[in-house]
Parts: C-alpha cells; sequence; structure tokens
C-alpha cells in the first residue's frame, strides 16, 4: 500500500520521520504484564484504529505514550524525538525534556471526557492555550471560538459542561486538544461513555480531522469507524499486538484465530 | 426617652462605630489570610511524600484543640516574651489565622479529594505543570465545593474577632466595656452591641450565601440553569 | 527556682483550677443539652411563632460572640435584677450557647429519619417502642452522637472563656500565678497547652472515627457537625 500524503500536510524531508515510535515497550501493574515489548510505528497523518478486548492494555499503551503512565522497558520517539529510553545500556532523557516533548506533540481525548466542570465550554478550550502556551487572550479566544465552530458548538461556548449534553461535552474535548495544535491526537474510546443517538455527532467531528490530515489513535469499539476512516487496524490481546493491516482486511479476513474469535464477539452483539 | 436618654446615646455612636469597624473588617482581613494558610495546609496534606503530610498533620491536630483564646496569648504574650514583640491587631490576626488555617487546611483537603481524580490527567495531558493544575484546575473546584463549610467558618471567624478586644485591640466589644466602664449602663451598652453583632452577622451571612449560590456551578439543577448562565453569555 | 522546678511549681499551682475547667465543661454539657431539647422541639413541629423565635435564638447565638453572651449574663443582668456567681454566669453561658449548636446537630438527627421508614415500620407492625428502638433511635444517633462528642469537645475549650469574669479555671489560674511570684508566664502558658492536646486530640481522633464508623456505607448521608 502506498503511503498517502495527507491533505494540507506539505511533502517534506520531515515527512520519513513518524509522529510516533514505539520500540520493545513494556508494562506492568505488579504479576499483571500489561504491554508486552510492543513495537509500533505511526505515520504523520495516518488514522491508526486500536481495538481488543476489555483489559487488552489499550488505554495503557496510550496513556504510556503520553506520560500518565511510566514504562518499564523500551523506547518511545514521538516526531524523531526521544522521551523516553529505558533500554539497558540507552540514554533517557529528562523527565523535564520529554515532558516538554509531549506536551509540545500530544493531545488526548477521554472516555469520560473530564472538560473542566467550573469553566465554560469556551474557557475550557482557552485554558491550555492562555495558561501553558502563555498566548494573548484575544488570539486564544478567536482560536477557541474558531474551534468550537468546527466542531459544531459556537453557540454553545458559554455554556458548563452540566449544561451540556455528553455527546457536545466530547466535542468541548476534541476542541480543547486541537487548541493545542498537537502534531498526534490519542482518542481512549471517546464514544463509549455516550448514548448510541449522540455518537454519531462525535465520530462526524473525528472523520473531519482525519480528512485534514491531523495524525491520531484512536481506540475504539465503532467498527463502522474503523472501516471507514482508518488507514490502519490494529488488534491487541493481552498486551501485545497481534494482528494489523487495512482495516477491511483485518475486518473481512482476519489471520489470526484470536481476531477472529474477538470480532465474532463483537460483530454479534453489534 | 428624653432628651437627656437621647443626648447619652447618641454619645456611644462614634465610640461604638469605630469599634463596629474594626469587627467588621477584621473578620474578612483574617479569614482570608487563614484562607491562603488553609489552601498551604490542603497542598501539604496531599504531598506524595510523608515527611511533609505528617507535621502538617500533627500541626493542625495540636492547633484546634488548643482553644482561640490561648492561641491569641502565644501570639500576644509568649512571643513577646521571646522578644517578639507584636502590636495587638497583627498577634490577634496571626493567632487567628493559625486557628482557622488548621480548619479550614482539613476542609480545603476534603474538597480536593471530592475533585474527580481525572481532572489532573485532563490537565497534565494539555500540558499543565503541576502548580498550574493546583491553581487552574483542582483548587477553584475543591473551593467552590467547600463554600458552604467556609462559610460557616467565616461566621466563626466573625465572632472569634470578639476575642482580640481582650489584647487591646478596639473592636466593637472592647469599646463597649470601655463605655460601661465609664457610665456603668451594662445593661443599655450591651444589648446595644449584642444587637449590631446580630445585625452585621447576618447580614455577612446573606451576602454569602448570596455568593454561594452564584459560585456553584459544577452540578446544576435543572431550574438553576438560567441562573447559571456565564457573565460572557451573549444576550441574544 | 530552675526550668523544671519552676514548671513543677506552675503545674502544681494549676492542678486544682485545671479540675475547675473539667468540671465546669461536665456541668455545662447537660445544661447545653436541656437548652437544644427546649429549643429543638419547636423547630422539629413548625409550630407558629415559638418555632421562628427558637430559630432566630439558634441563628442569634451562631452570629453573636459567646464573650459578648458571658459580658451580658455577668455585667448587664445584674442591672435588671439577676445577680449571679461568675462561674454560674459562666456554665449559664455555655449552655445556651453550646445549646444552640446542639440543637443544629438533633434537628439534623430527627431529619436522618426518613418519614417513610417510620410508615414501613408502622406498617410491620412494630409497636412504637420497639419502632423506636429498632429503627429511629439507631438512625438519628448514627447522626446526633459525633456532633454531640463534638460539641463536649467544644465546650471544654470554651470554658477558657471564663478567665474574663476571674474564675479560676485554668485559664486565668496562671494569671493568678504570675500577680503572685511575678514568674512562669512561659511555663504556664506551655502548661495550658498541654492540657488542651492531651485531652483535644485523641478525642478528636475519636469523634473522627465516630463520624466516619457512623456514616452509612454509600449512603452519602453523614453525621451531623458543629463547626
Ligand atoms: N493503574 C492500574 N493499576 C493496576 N492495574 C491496572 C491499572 N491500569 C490498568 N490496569 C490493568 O491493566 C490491564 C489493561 O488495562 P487497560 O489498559 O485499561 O485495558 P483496555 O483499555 O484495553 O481495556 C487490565 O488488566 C487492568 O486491570
Ligand atoms: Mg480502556
Amino acid at each position: 500500500m502506498t503511503s498517502m500524503t495527507p491533505a494540507g500536510a506539505s511533502p517534506g524531508p520531515g515527512d520519513d520521520i513518524p509522529a510516533v515510535e514505539l520500540i520493545g515497550v513494556s508494562k506492568r501493574f505488579g504479576s499483571n504484564m500489561v504491554l508486552d515489548s510492543v513495537d509500533l510505528r505511526v505515520r504523520k497523518g495516518e488514522i491508526l484504529v486500536v481495538i481488543g478486548p476489555s483489559g487488552s492494555g489499550k488505554t495503557t499503551l496510550l496513556r504510556c505514550l503520553i506520560g500518565l503512565v511510566p514504562l518499564d522497558d523500551g523506547r518511545i520517539e514521538i516526531d524523531g524525538e526521544c522521551v523516553v529510553d529505558l533500554r539497558r545500556g540507552h540514554p533517557t532523557p529528562s523527565a523535564r525534556t520529554a515532558e516538554a516533548i509531549r506536551r509540545r506533540k500530544l493531545g488526548m481525548v477521554f472516555q469520560s471526557f473530564n472538560l473542566f466542570p467550573h469553566r465554560t465550554a469556551l474557557e475550557n478550550v482557552m485554558e491550555g492555550p492562555v495558561y501553558v502556551r502563555h498566548a494573548p487572550r484575544d488570539q486564544a479566544r478567536a482560536d477557541a471560538e474558531r474551534l468550537l465552530a468546527q466542531v459544531g458548538l459556537a453557540e454553545r461556548r458559554h455554556h458548563y459542561p452540566a449544561q451540556l449534553s455528553g455527546g457536545q461535552q466530547q466535542r468541548v474535548a476534541i476542541a480543547r486538544a486541537l487548541a493545542m495544535k498537537p502534531e498526534v491526537i490519542l482518542f481512549d474510546e471517546v464514544t463509549s461513555a455516550l448514548d448510541p443517538e449522540l455518537t454519531g455527532e462525535v465520530l462526524a467531528v473525528m472523520e473531519e480531522l482525519a480528512e485534514q490530515g491531523q495524525t491520531m489513535i484512536v481506540v475504539t469499539h465503532e467498527m463502522g469507524f474503523a472501516r471507514e476512516v482508518g488507514d490502519r487496524l490494529l488488534f491487541m490481546d493481552q498486551g501485545r499486538i497481534i494482528e494489523q493491516g487495512d482495516p477491511r482486511t483485518v475486518l473481512d479476513a482476519p489471520q489470526q484465530d484470536r481476531t477472529r474469535k474477538f470480532l465474532s464477539k463483537v460483530l454479534h452483539t453489534h | 426617652m428624653n432628651e437627656q436618654d437621647l443626648q447619652r446615646l447618641l454619645g456611644y455612636v462614634p465610640d461604638l462605630a469605630g469599634g463596629l469597624f474594626y469587627t467588621i473588617v477584621l473578620t474578612p482581613i483574617a479569614m482570608a489570610s487563614a484562607t491562603i494558610l488553609g489552601v498551604l495546609f490542603a497542598i501539604g496534606l496531599n504531598a506524595p511524600r510523608r515527611i511533609i503530610r505528617t507535621p502538617i498533620q500533627w500541626f493542625i491536630e495540636v492547633a484546634r484543640s488548643i482553644p482561640e483564646l490561648v492561641h491569641v496569648f502565644i501570639w500576644y504574650e509568649a512571643f513577646a516574651i521571646m522578644g517578639l514583640v507584636l502590636p495587638a491587631i497583627a498577634a490577634g490576626i496571626g493567632a487567628l489565622t493559625v486557628v482557622f488555617g488548621a480548619f479550614l487546611g482539613e476542609v480545603i483537603r476534603a474538597g480536593v479529594l471530592a475533585v474527580e481524580p481525572t481532572q489532573w490527567e485532563s490537565g497534565q495531558v494539555l500540558g499543565m505543570s503541576r502548580w498550574t493544575i493546583w491553581r487552574r484546575v483542582i483548587l477553584p473546584q475543591a473551593l467552590r465545593t467547600v463554600l458552604p463549610v467556609w462559610s460557616s467558618y467565616y461566621i466563626s471567624m466573625y465572632k472569634a474577632t470578639a476575642l482580640l478586644g481582650l489584647i487591646t485591640v478596639p473592636d466593637l466589644l472592647f469599646r463597649a466595656r470601655g463605655l460601661a466602664s465609664q457610665n456603668f449602663r451594662h445593661f443599655e451598652i450591651y444589648t446595644i452591641v449584642l444587637v449590631l453583632y446580630f445585625i452585621v452577622g447576618k447580614a455577612s451571612l446573606a451576602i454569602i450565601r448570596r455568593y454561594e449560590r452564584r459560585l456553584r456551578v459544577d452540578v446544576p439543577k435543572s431550574e438553576e440553569l438560567t441562573l447559571l448562565r456565564h457573565p460572557l453569555a451573549d444576550h441574544t | 527556682m530552675d526550668g523544671l522546678e519552676r514548671f513543677l511549681d506552675v503545674a502544681h499551682f494549676m492542678a486544682p483550677a485545671a479540675v475547675t475547667t473539667l468540671l465546669v465543661a461536665l456541668v455545662s454539657f447537660p445544661g447545653a443539652l436541656t437548652v437544644a431539647a427546649i429549643v429543638t422541639v419547636p423547630r422539629i413541629h413548625r409550630i407558629p411563632v415559638i418555632s421562628w423565635l427558637a430559630d432566630q435564638y439558634v441563628d442569634f447565638v451562631r452570629t453573636t460572640p459567646l464573650l459578648l453572651h458571658l459580658f451580658f449574663v455577668y455585667f448587664a443582668l445584674p442591672f435588671v435584677g439577676i445577680r449571679v456567681e461568675p462561674i454560674t454566669a459562666g456554665v449559664l453561658t455555655l449552655s445556651l450557647h453550646v445549646g444552640a449548636y446542639q440543637s443544629e446537630v438533633l434537628k439534623a438527627a430527627y431529619h436522618a429519619v426518613p418519614r417513610g421508614l417510620v410508615e414501613a415500620a408502622d406498617v410491620l407492625g412494630m409497636s412504637r417502642l420497639v419502632r423506636l428502638r429498632r429503627v429511629m433511635l439507631p438512625l438519628a444517633l448514627r447522626v446526633a452522637l459525633p456532633g454531640l462528642a463534638n460539641s463536649m469537645i467544644e465546650i471544654l475549650m470554651d470554658t477558657v472563656i471564663l478567665s474574663v469574669v476571674a474564675v479560676v479555671e485554668i485559664f486565668y489560674s496562671r494569671t493568678l500565678y504570675f500577680y503572685q511570684f511575678f514568674a512562669g508566664r512561659i511555663e504556664s502558658l506551655i502548661l495550658v497547652c498541654l492540657f488542651f492536646v492531651i485531652i483535644g486530640v485523641p478525642a478528636g481522633r475519636l469523634v473522627r472515627r465516630l463520624e466516619r464508623r457512623f456514616t452509612i456505607p454509600g449512603s452519602g448521608s453523614e453525621p451531623a457537625r458543629i463547626l
């Protein structure tokens, strides 16, 4: 499969550098091996969809990547810059350096929205630019208003999270992540907490982002989204990548037993 | 009431007004500094390291088990004996700051615990520093949560300021004692002062409760939704 | 007199006053409970005028200083013919003051028993007494006990106020010592602090333990607190 250049991203020398690269990443909680030497490369502009049974380590993978959970072993590179390398004999950057890189390059959207309940939609989106990037307020406000319009919430910008539906809150959360202009956005089951009729509006926003060339790692159970929007589908089980490839191929003709079993379960219950 | 009574009552006004000024002004000042101390305690109590938490826990437990009046004399008298002579008003505010800071430290800590733990992560993935998360995310929510309890402490503080009259801070009660010792009309003077305290206390409470309602945004009940619109909201 | 000797001397001097402090607190507690009971009944049953008065009383106590109440009882009441000993004035003031706070505890305890539950017990055919013993008291006491225990500590700490009308409780005894010997001000202050810390810290822990014990898991209903 030839790599597609995402619309809007200019081809250049930097495009060979993967947006994210994981080498031998491992994580255990007590005796529970949650990530077992995971290797993964995500191209710039790629939409990587991650599926797998509950407890297979999908969330942990994203959390290790963004630094909410420390690794036990392995190396992570973001846009060509190493943020952690725990392999024997390799130097690892300082926590401060790693944090600065992650802060610049990564964003994340959670299953449970996690908006700031004491701030309006607009303030939620402005918070990062103003208090992390120290952007001028006026400019941050203009950007935030544009982003809220993009996710279809221009009218609701002065509402508090508790005054918004789940789907609206999640769209604000996406706008909040976008406001930091991250290279890669991580989505962790962002529609799982939503009523079925509300998932569509969130998925539509994500699809639009994909079309704009935003690099995304999307953990989801929405097989339709995986098939239509994903560039690559990755199936995880027990902390390992079991199978990956073109979404249609993996979904229609899985090579591995475990993938087949999982898909038959998921597709039947849906 | 005859001419003479009226004359006498009017004679109280300058003294009582001066005292009332102190009583009214002391409370927000002492409460503000106690709240700052309480926030620092709460942050310390939340520290990952025990070596920071434990001494603060002990300090709070000890401070709150000692009566306010004793605290006042520690600051006013004991510090002076040890060479640190503070003006009465500074000693008084210092003492009340410590007592109420200890109480508020625990209260605010409970408020911090009530903030969803995921809020920390939200701040982190936006790249906020620990301090920014405290300032912009955790404390604003924790303080809103504890506001009703904080208001009760505000009124307690208001009452506690009367102790400062005992160390010569010229507050309402101090002036009342002065007046009564001149004309021996204790009943009249103390009744007036009681009523003044009651009125100011009730008014403070009413004002606080109003702000309390305005600041409570996290869990709006449906009928309150309209009240909760942000001041920036369009009037369309 | 060297340091330790002075310390012991002050302690010896203050010991009887410490006992007085404890006694005043012990006597004031039932007094406060009595006031609380008298005030709470109309507040619960919403008797016109009287319950309004009771509410005002509680508000009044909550917004006016204890010290002023004591001055009023001791210095002002004699002018209308009510003359009491300092210690009586102290116990009276403490009872009237803390009673108002306890009334809040009792009210919360009463409301902790849902009406529906009382009816449910009725339907089960429980007698009045069984209903009180098995349903109402356990629920109400859960809320009331920690609050009342807390008010006991509160009373003990408030007794130092009585020093301003020259009741020889622990705090005033240090003044007396100083006037007699012109020494020991620091020692006596340390002893006063020790007295309250030794009693107050364990007692405070006990109250918080009661609070935790009595919080019904998952109910979100917490025992009543007074400040
Ligand atoms: N903080 C934690 N402490 C202990 N175990 C954890 C923690 N977070 C996740 N786990 C365990 O790690 C495994 C993988 O969890 P997770 O990454 O959340 O899986 P998924 O997102 O695929 O459902 C699970 O067995 C889970 O119980
Ligand atoms: Mg998960």
